[in-house]
């Protein structure tokens, strides 16, 4: 690879793949995953807070008997590992602190609507004049420029206008989503990544520049099969609910199936893709003296479900495999599935997401120990795992203003307000 | 003038990819600029150059826009892995590269001999990155899988559809585009840690793990308190109304979401100030949760007359979060996306005209460029004779003993 002239960062490089690189992480819930990822990658990431407390702190689920500003759990959850610093940027003097941070600064995250920091005189040229290489990520909704610049966003209004919603959903009822807001995540990461790949272009080439996201774009990418169903076939894509409809006859089979204590994932594949399944399924079934005498008798990879009548398919198939799930709990289905290479899978809820013996047996899970809180919080550890733990969940979320002292020492100035 | 050079320009990544996942995440690189090199067979071609949408219906492995969607801006080279000489030209490419990802299986590079250990020692300073459903370690290692049971795994089917029905899960394979956006980190976090310490890593990256951080807040809370989150269909606790709303003509939906109090005013606005939306109650969240269900009829009878994008223009006008519900027909047409140029528009050897979607991420001084996705093994010849340094006639013969199928 080309070496050309190099900016490192302002610490030294440690334990991280990012260790080393400082970074600046401003407003709101639309920044939290970012900055989240950039301190797993070893960063050292600032959130900066306004007074009171940044406006993520008062976003649900809340944990009862805590200190209100500390009680997110979503805020727990997405700012592991920050510091926190408390300025004020509706004051000069909370401005001009920041821009003497941001000289220390190899990277920003914000998500003010565009246009906003510029007319605070905090906009990326005025960041450069402190600190010339400088990378900023803007996470914007729609952009930062064109027709939907200035349009307010949610996180279903972006799942709306991305084509996502669209396709979600049972067809008889309106287009739905998922109840866990899910726009900014993918846009985090987008913006995480987009930082990283700044500070590699940049420790290559001394050039800082601009990153800007589109949650809707993000989005979009997620609606995949939309947009190209029309490209190729002129055809609208429609929700289909958690069934699966096979032409040409239209046979449909569920894909979520109720069992004795929750619902299981299981989809009736015909021919070679079901070659495996259906046949352990058949046995299993028998096994337990549930057997269907037209799923024994099947030729499996001729299996053609689209030209298998509705009425043939229920009562052949899908009744017995239905009333054979309902009689076992999930993790009977999924712990004998692995077992007979029957791919059944748990629909998991949270609960079911902790009780899963592979991530406990990969030791995922880390218990972090936070002031504000009697108890440990368990969350997901690192999303990729090296041996060296370049990436690593490096701490609980920081309190409101718990590092003013330190980081404001760090630029020769006293403790904070 | 900024110098405009694309970001990862120099950087040379081989794919051992299949399906999504692996795929998607070289393709993005391609598009700032890496060199993606994809490794593939037509002994077993990757799964998705035989699904559907294929343009115009035809189907064959070049034909198919869903596997032309998530591979774009890279290269093919068909190698003939269980072939001696196909695995041996496989190695030598790595000696060329900066980064190998694969999503496979755990263990089928081992068995191939393509395992990171066998890498290494060709590259020493090599970026693996290993993308498969459970990670290399752990009793379900070795388990095949795809993205809509991981979607199911790992909670995020559950928190979609209806409180009154079974859950629906999102469409498709909702972790297959989650989990790149995360490969793609570790691989430039990677790349920037080798820039400045010259070391190579190897990266474990189980899809499970990277889909989970997506409803960590939900884990969190039922590990603190035992609450279970629930799906609450266009629900939200703290917002009212939200929801999708009926428009005129058929399946035409607008989401309208009040998140502010200050909104609530906009929205009672633009409906006209009918009589039942002054109610004192109403002007904070607590009164519009209560009547969460009276506010969804009422508004919907609003907007059942209307057509989506007048509703939307309406509301945005007022600050108030509203959104049409773009199908596939919308999306080409969206004016923020013609804007930006998201899609662009390829001529591709069989398909002809498709367009190609583009990363979320735009640079200011390194644009991005998407190129259209590869035919199977269109670029063999290229890179043998090429970057490999195969003499004409040892190809042929390589070609003759079917090396390259």
């Amino acid at each position: 690879m080309r070496q050309d002239r190099r900016v490192e960062g302002t610490a030294p490089v440690g334990a991280g793949f990012l260790s080393g690189y400082r970074v600046l992480e401003l407003a709101g819930q639309e920044s939290l995953f970012a900055g989240k990822l950039l301190a797993d990658m070893g960063a050292e990431v600032i959130k900066v807070e306004p007074p009171g407390g940044d406006p993520a702190r008062l976003l649900g689920p809340m944990a009862p008997g805590v200190d209100p500003v500390e009680a997110s759990l979503l805020w727990q959850a997405l700012n592991t590992g920050k510091k926190s610093v408390i300025l004020d940027l509706e004051t000069y003097k909370g401005r001009d602190l920041f821009l003497e941070l941001a000289a220390t600064a190899d990277v920003v995250i914000e998500a003010y609507p565009p246009g906003h920091l510029e007319a605070m005189g905090l906009g990326y040229e005025d960041l450069c004049r402190a600190r010339p290489e400088l990378v900023m990520a803007s996470i914007t909704a729609f952009g930062e420029d064109g027709p939907y610049r200035d349009f307010v966003a949610s996180d279903l209004v972006i799942w709306a206008l991305s084509g996502l919603l669209y396709i979600c959903g049972d067809t008889d009822r309106p287009p739905v989503r998922i109840s866990l807001p899910q726009s900014w995540l993918h846009a985090g990461a987008d913006a995480a990544t987009g930082a990283a790949m700044a500070l590699f272009h940049r420790g290559r080439t001394g050039q800082g520049q601009r990153v800007v996201v589109s949650a809707l774009k993000g989005l979009e990418r997620v609606a995949y099969a939309s947009h190209i169903l029309w490209d190729a076939r002129g055809r609208v894509l429609r929700r289909q609910g958690s069934a699966l409809r096979i032409p040409p006859m239209g046979t449909t089979t569920p894909l979520i199936w109720p069992c004795a204590d929750g619902f299981v994932a299981f989809y009736l594949f015909g021919g070679q893709m079901g070659a495996v399944s259906n046949p352990a399924l058949t046995k299993w079934m028998d096994d337990e003296g549930m057997g269907s005498e037209y799923m024994k008798g099947m030729d499996w990879p001729r299996l053609d479900l689209g030209r298998t009548p509705q009425e043939e398919a229920d009562k052949g198939i899908v009744e017995p495999v239905a009333a054979f799930f309902a009689g076992h709990t999930q993790r009977q289905l999924w712990d004998e599935g692995v077992k007979r290479r029957v791919m059944v899978y748990p629909v998991n809820d949270a609960s079911g997401v902790l009780a899963e013996a592979q991530l406990k047996e990969r030791g995922f899970w880390v218990r972090l120990a936070h002031p504000a809180f009697e108890q440990e919080l368990t969350l997901p550890g690192p999303f990729v795992k090296t041996e060296d733990g370049l990436c690593l969940v490096r701490g609980a979320a920081p309190t409101l203003g718990q590092h003013n002292q330190e980081v404001l020492a760090s630029l020769g100035l006293e403790g904070g307000r | 003038m900024e110098k405009q050079t694309a970001i990862l320009e120099g950087v040379r990544m081989v794919e051992f990819g299949w399906a999504v996942v692996g795929p998607l995440t070289t393709s993005w690189a391609g598009g700032f600029g890496a060199e993606v090199i994809k490794v593939e067979t037509r002994t077993r071609p990757d799964i998705i150059r035989s699904m559907t949408p294929f343009k115009d219906d035809k189907v064959n492995l070049d034909n198919s826009l869903f596997f032309g969607r998530e591979n774009a801006s890279k290269k093919s080279i068909a190698l003939n892995l269980k072939h001696p000489q196909g695995k041996e030209l496989a190695l030598r490419l790595v000696a060329t590269a900066d980064v190998v990802l694969d999503s496979y299986t755990a263990g089928v590079m081992a068995k191939w001999g393509l395992g990171y250990k066998d890498l290494v020692k060709v590259k020493p300073d090599l970026i693996m990155l290993s993308s498969c459903m459970y990670g290399q370690t752990g009793a379900l290692r070795s388990m095949p899988g795809y993205g809509v049971p991981l979607t199911a795994i790992s909670g995020l089917t559950y928190h979609c559809g209806w409180p009154d029905r079974k859950p629906c899960g999102p469409y498709g394979s909702y972790t297959d585009y989650l989990v790149p956006r995360l490969n793609l980190l570790a691989i430039v976090s990677a790349l920037d840690h080798r820039r400045r310490t010259g070391q190579g890593v190897y990266l474990d990256a189980a899809q499970l793990e990277a889909s989970v951080q997506f409803v960590a807040p939900a884990l969190l809370n039922y590990a603190l308190t035992g609450r279970v989150a629930q799906r609450a269909g266009n629900r939200d606790s703290e917002a009212a109304p939200h929801g999708v709303y009926p428009c005129a003509g058929k399946d035409r939906w607008v989401a309208i979401t009040v998140m502010e109090d200050r909104q609530w005013k906009g929205l009672v606005h633009a409906m006209g100030s009918p009589e039942w939306a002054l109610d004192p109650e109403l002007e904070r969240l607590e009164g519009r949760l209560a009547q969460g269900e009276e506010l969804d009829r009422r508004i919907a009878q609003w907007t059942e007359s209307r057509e989506d994008h007048e509703v939307m223009e309406l509301l945005q006008a007022l600050q108030v979060p509203a959104g049409v519900a773009n199908d596939g027909r919308d999306l080409g047409g969206n004016p923020q996306l013609v804007y930006d140029r998201y899609f662009s528009r390829r001529e591709h050897p069989v398909m002809g005209q498709v367009d190609y979607a583009a990363h979320s991420l735009e640079f200011s001084a390194s644009p991005q460029r998407v190129e259209r996705s590869p035919c199977l093994g269109e670029h063999t010849e290229e890179i043998c004779l090429g970057l490999l340094g195969l003499g004409r006639e040892e190809y042929q013969r390589l070609d003759e003993q079917g090396v390259f199928k």
